[in-house]
């Protein structure tokens, strides 16, 4: 192992962050989700803040299912990371904080979703083709059957690496590595329709065969900024000293540039693909995301999310030092929560966003989603060891690599 | 527990047996230095029964090709509304089964998987051959193929330019940078074993033609080095060239109007089905040679097993277009979208697109238990089924949506005719001639880069089993 970097910092004690969490996220939810009951405007705000969080959770089950499939070095150090951001705690929670979104549709009373309403519906020969799958109960329904597959993965991996890490039971690792590839086929399918039900259906009429897989790509970017900068901001302190080495943030960091790609690839070919199309039905959702402004944050995310990144993680010297790393990734998650932002509003710019202005709610429902999030995430790392021991390779020398 | 981890898979090692340099010299070197005899196996009939059919086949090629510059295209059951058909399904195909090549030997290199190293000389020979034979396709469906370089942006006083907005002009750059990228790649990774070559023959003419062919290497430090920069670098030139090239040719079809084309998920699908036909063709061709060739010990069962998972993710990703395909084209709801999806499901040509289900989609499942991934008759049968289901798959996108349009008065029926079935099949017949010339005459397996993951993974034994047998110098490996 590397020789220690000597410093005062006390070790990485992640969990103590939960209080915190846990009453800012319920008194900002709790205030927004309160007031998204009558006002569209917060309600917009709530289901921005959710989109954030609840698809970064999602980002981290696919990492998670991926690593105990490719079982890769790389992983070893940041699994953990991993299986507390996609906990069943985190998971069970973000299913409670969707509540405020799923009674209004049950109830027929959404603001959100034209489709639920049975009015609009009779006089929409569309909305009623696709009624036998967006309609309020197969929506609920398909809700809770997502949450519970999600759940039922990250709690089997979860249970098997701290079960190895008492045992050292080689048979943990195998039923894993059985269970991840389904489980990440089982992922991509349902975070897919999970888009396309709680998101691309803000604009009912519109629709893009890439929609899940350039959303699982953009949650996948959010999971693994949040690693790296908790990772590298924390890298001489215990237990992370020793392990958060140039060849592991230049792995980090090449995962970042891989996705970083594949969002600009996905992003491109799917307005490139439209564009040139230029077909009413399918334009609408780039011609609502043009007007008043909305087009310079575009401009904005095309240069911020693909552009800077771009350049910046081409170079190796980024990837080799861990504190230009973790603003690399600071960066990212910035532009993610603008996309966000991007990706949601101007689903409603009719009617209620005439322009990208934030709003208080939109700050407050942030916050308070935000916190609810942590305080999951604190809870599943009370009862964690931040390393696994299970893996001999995470404590060889350097091995990998020519 | 040591003992049960070593019955597994993943902790087998990548070269099996006892190998030394010379050995391993001796297992790829000498199949092409000694012609007669020495041969491990049963390598000589097979080789000549597979040789003069693919000669045969590829008479047909030649057939079809003379008959179709004299008669001109109207000879191939292409009409209106489909004016692609057999033509570019099978650039398609063709173009899929070179990325195989590309990837492995390019992004497998980047990403640091030493497994590469037996196959990569192989699939990029694969990468070469397909490509050609892709190309061929557009180069005659232009009519003219004589002034094909009008495809080109040269200055000219005809006032010919090519229309820089349309992706069959961007699918000339994009196909030919990858012919010259992966030539290149593949020629500079067999500079070191030509050198080997040159060292072992004996007879002049053949050490005076590798001699040429390693172009005066002599394993120096400063060859090394210039080596490894040179290649690094066209790994990195050939990385994006893997996703680009598919991403324009399923352009050809995205940016079009055309329902069941203009589809947004076109671009990573047809990556995956790129690397999903190339991985079959890849196991459909190193299953029986590394029989025939005595090479079970250098392409081991765990290579196999690698490449078969590689082939079922991919083969996933495609399957997961499919859903979407067929999702989506319902939740569109507009009444092209779901016309075209009737015609596909019972349409006349209703068996085409099942048996795509069929090959791509379910024929593949087995491959997720590790025991069915270690019986290569499965395997191979597997692949072929593969290769058909890639190739129904681009039948199904290509004229199966042209034969259904937005005027239901234009919709007509599209009949190949045995000038298409002739040409397909002379293309395959030229793919596996070219295959097995290289099969025979050039070292298939990249000989020092065996040499180095031998000396990375059994270090200690190959140096001393090196000092038994100091016979021949190495050209490479250090």
């Amino acid at each position: 192992m590397a020789a220690p970097v000597m410093s005062d910092r006390p070790g990485l004690n992640l969990a103590k962050l939960g209080p915190l969490g846990t009453i800012v996220g319920l008194i900002g939810a709790g205030a927004a989700a309160a007031v998204a009951w009558s006002d569209p405007k917060a309600s917009q705000s709530y289901l921005f803040a959710w989109f954030f969080f609840g698809m970064m959770s999602l980002g981290f089950l696919g990492f998670l299912c991926l690593h105990h499939t490719v079982r890769g070095k790389w992983g070893l150090p940041v699994m953990r990371i991993f299986e507390a951001g996609a906990s069943p705690q985190v998971l069970i929670i973000m299913a409670l904080a969707f509540l405020p979104v799923v009674i209004p549709v049950l109830s027929g009373k959404s603001s959100l979703y034209e489709w639920s309403h049975a009015d609009v519906v009779a006089n929409d020969p569309i909305l009623q083709h696709k009624a036998p799958y967006l309609n309020p109960v197969f929506w609920t329904i398909r809700f809770v059957l997502f949450f519970l597959i999600w759940i039922g993965i990250s709690n089997f991996l979860a249970k098997s690496t701290a079960k190895q890490d008492e045992t050292g039971e080689y048979s943990n690792e195998q039923r894993r590595s059985q269970i991840a590839p389904p489980g990440l086929v089982a992922f991509f399918v349902t975070a897919t329709f999970a888009a396309t039900d709680w998101f691309m259906s803000l604009e009912p009429h519109w629709y893009s065969t890439i929609y899940g897989v350039w959303n699982v790509v953009g949650a996948g970017l959010m999971a693994l900024s949040v690693t790296v900068l908790i990772v590298t901001t924390n890298k001489d302190r215990e237990p992370y000293k020793g392990l958060i080495t140039p060849k592991l943030t230049k792995d980090l960091g090449n995962l970042l540039f891989a996705l970083t790609m594949l969002w600009g690839y996905t992003s491109l070919s799917q307005y490139l693909i439209i564009w040139s199309g230029n077909i009413p039905e399918y334009t609408s959702y780039f011609v609502n995301r043009r007007l008043e402004g909305w087009q310079g944050v575009g401009l904005a995310l095309i240069l911020g999310q693909f552009f800077i990144p771009f350049f910046a993680l081409l170079a190796p010297r980024t990837k080799a030092v861990a504190s230009n790393l973790a603003k690399v990734a600071g960066w990212i998650l910035v532009m993610r929560l603008l996309d966000s932002y991007y990706m949601i509003m101007p689903s409603f710019q009719a009617s209620s966003r005439p322009t990208p202005m934030p709003q208080l709610w939109d700050f407050v429902a942030f916050i308070g989603v935000g916190g609810l999030w942590l305080m999951g995430f604190c809870l599943a790392m009370k009862s964690k060891k931040l390393i696994p021991t299970y893996d001999e390779r995470l404590f060889e020398g350097d091995g990998h690599g020519h | 527990m040591a003992e049960s981890k070593q019955k597994l898979m993943e902790f087998r090692p990548l070269i099996e047996g006892e190998q030394t340099f010379e050995s391993i010299d001796q297992k790829v070197a000498d199949l092409v230095l000694h012609q007669k005899g020495r041969y491990p196996v049963n390598l000589k009939s097979p080789w000549y029964i597979i040789m003069g059919t693919a000669i045969g086949i590829f008479h047909l090629l030649i057939l079809s090709v003379g008959w179709l510059l004299y008669q001109g295209i109207g000879i191939w059951g292409n009409n209106v509304p489909t004016a692609w058909a057999f033509d570019i399904i099978n650039f398609v195909w063709w173009i899929g089964i070179g990325h195989a090549g590309t990837l492995i030997s390019a992004i497998l290199l980047l990403m640091r998987q030493n497994w590469r190293n037996s196959i990569n000389r192989f699939a990029e020979a694969m990468t070469i051959f397909a490509v050609m034979c892709a190309g061929l396709y557009p180069l005659l469906h232009t009519g003219r193929p004589w002034v094909a370089y009008w495809l080109f942006p040269l200055p000219n006083i005809t006032g010919m330019w090519p229309n820089f907005r349309s992706p069959l002009m961007w699918d000339v750059f994009a196909v030919s940078t990858y012919f010259t990228v992966s030539a290149l790649f593949w020629f500079v990774g067999l500079i070191p074993d030509f050198a080997t070559m040159r060292d072992r023959a004996e007879k002049m003419w053949i050490r005076k033609l590798f001699g040429l062919l390693s172009m005066g290497w002599r394993g120096a430090s400063r060859h090394w080095h210039r080596y490894e920069q040179a290649y690094l670098l066209l790994a990195g030139l050939s990385t994006p060239l893997v996703l680009s090239v598919h991403t324009i040719v399923s352009y050809d079809f995205a940016v079009s109007i055309v329902p069941g084309w203009n589809v947004t998920v076109f671009p990573p699908y047809f990556v995956a089905g790129a690397v999903f036909a190339g991985f079959a063709m890849v196991l459909l061709l190193a299953i029986p040679v590394r029989k025939w060739f005595g090479w079970t010990e250098i392409i081991t069962d765990k290579h196999i097993d690698w490449m078969t998972k590689i082939m079922l993710a991919t083969g996933l990703i495609v399957f997961y277009g499919y859903i979407l395909e067929v999702f989506y084209g319902w939740y569109s709801g507009t009444s092209v979208e779901l016309k075209l999806l009737n015609f596909r499901f019972s349409g006349p040509y209703a068996w085409a697109y099942w048996s795509l289900i069929f090959c791509n989609g379910i024929a593949i499942q087995p491959l997720w238990s590790q025991k069915n991934r270690r019986k290569e008759g499965l395997i191979w049968v597997i692949c072929l089924l593969v290769s058909v289901g890639m190739w129904l798959e681009r039948f199904v996108i290509i004229p199966m949506s042209l034969m259904q349009n937005y005027l239901p008065s234009s919709d007509k029926n599209y009949y190949p005719t045995v000038w298409d079935f002739g040409m397909f099949l002379g293309t395959i017949g030229m793919f596996f001639m070219f295959m097995f010339l290289f099969l025979r005459f050039l070292p298939v397996i990249n000989i020092f880069e065996m040499k180095d993951l031998l000396y990375k993974t059994q270090g200690e034994k190959a140096a001393t089993a090196r000092e038994k047998k100091p016979a021949t110098a190495p050209s490479g490996g250090e």
